[in-house]
């Protein structure tokens, strides 16, 4: 989680911890890259960069929700979508080889102080692999699965 | 144009300074320097691209679709006006060239699919964001710029 977030959480809600996450060692990372890479059969995807390519080829339009709104409520999209996320989901902010643990209601109840838009271009999905909710810089949200 | 080798070298090219590295990839950030310390970036897909970018000084520009250098320099202007001008960061998840960092910085990013017709995003533009005084709507700031528009 980048420090700035951290400081602005603090700012703007004097008195209240940040969502409790956990940030994911480089060897994590790496583990999740790769079981991605095999879940998703992209056997060709050596690296991150083409990794994150190659699945926002995969993924498609959320026809759920295109955007993220004003009341934007993760877990509500999630269920839409027919998803049965974990209580503790993933967020990767790069190339998956930046990548944070938290709970999903702390995502959802806190989403616009962890998302920033046109800086973040976010992938979030559980320990099932089953699933990953892509959200753009812009809010346009895509899903794969 | 000439065939040279222009790798690992710099190339003049009017008022810019063209910086190609010793091997160039798909989607790989080259660095341009305009004028007397402008920075701006640009994204090559290919050799055909990188002679585009070489050429985007002179007359022959037929068949590139991006905009002319003049359009991405008219759209810097107006993101330093936002941000000022600073240090070039890591890239962007997917590759585009990146200034400053999480904090306070820009990319320039190509159109998105999925982006609505007309909006900066269905064009190649800017992206830029200011978040040291919090995050959007709490002091902090951000937008999108087209290039071209």
């Amino acid at each position: 989680m980048e420090k700035i977030k951290l400081d602005n959480f603090s700012n703007e809600y004097p008195g209240r911890d940040f969502p409790e996450y956990a940030s994911l060692s480089k060897s994590a990372c790496s583990d999740i890259a790769q079981s991605i890479q095999e879940k998703f059969a992209l056997a060709n995807a050596i690296d991150g960069l083409t990794l994150v390519k190659a699945l926002d080829a995969l993924a498609k339009p959320c026809e759920a929700a295109s955007h993220v709104g004003e009341d934007f409520d993760l877990s509500a999209l999630l269920n839409a979508c027919g998803i049965d996320a974990a209580d503790v989901v993933y967020i990767n902010w790069h190339r998956y080889d930046k990548i944070d643990r938290l709970k999903r209601c702390d995502l959802a109840g806190y989403f616009y102080d962890i998302w920033y838009p046109d800086v973040d271009d976010i992938d979030v999905f559980d320990d099932s692999l089953s699933w990953i909710l892509s959200v753009r810089h812009d809010g346009y949200i895509k899903l794969l699965r | 144009m000439a065939r040279q080798n222009y790798r690992n070298s710099s190339v003049a090219c009017g008022p810019c300074v063209l910086a190609v590295p010793a091997t160039i990839s798909a989607g790989e950030a080259l660095w341009i320097t305009i004028g007397s310390g402008a920075i701006y970036t640009a994204v090559v897909a290919g050799v055909r691209e990188l002679i585009n970018v070489l050429n985007v000084n002179g007359a022959d520009n037929a068949g590139d679709t991006k905009p002319p250098l003049s359009d991405y320099k008219d759209a810097l202007d107006k993101v330093h006006d936002e941000v000022g001008k600073l240090p070039k960061g890591e890239d962007g998840k997917f590759g585009s060239p990146q200034v400053g960092d999480s904090k306070k910085g820009y990319r320039l990013d190509p159109p998105h699919d999925g982006a609505a017709q007309g909006d900066a995003e269905s064009k190649h533009h800017f992206n830029w964001w200011d978040y040291t005084g919090g995050k959007r709507g709490k002091g902090g700031r951000s937008g999108d710029i087209p290039i071209g528009d």
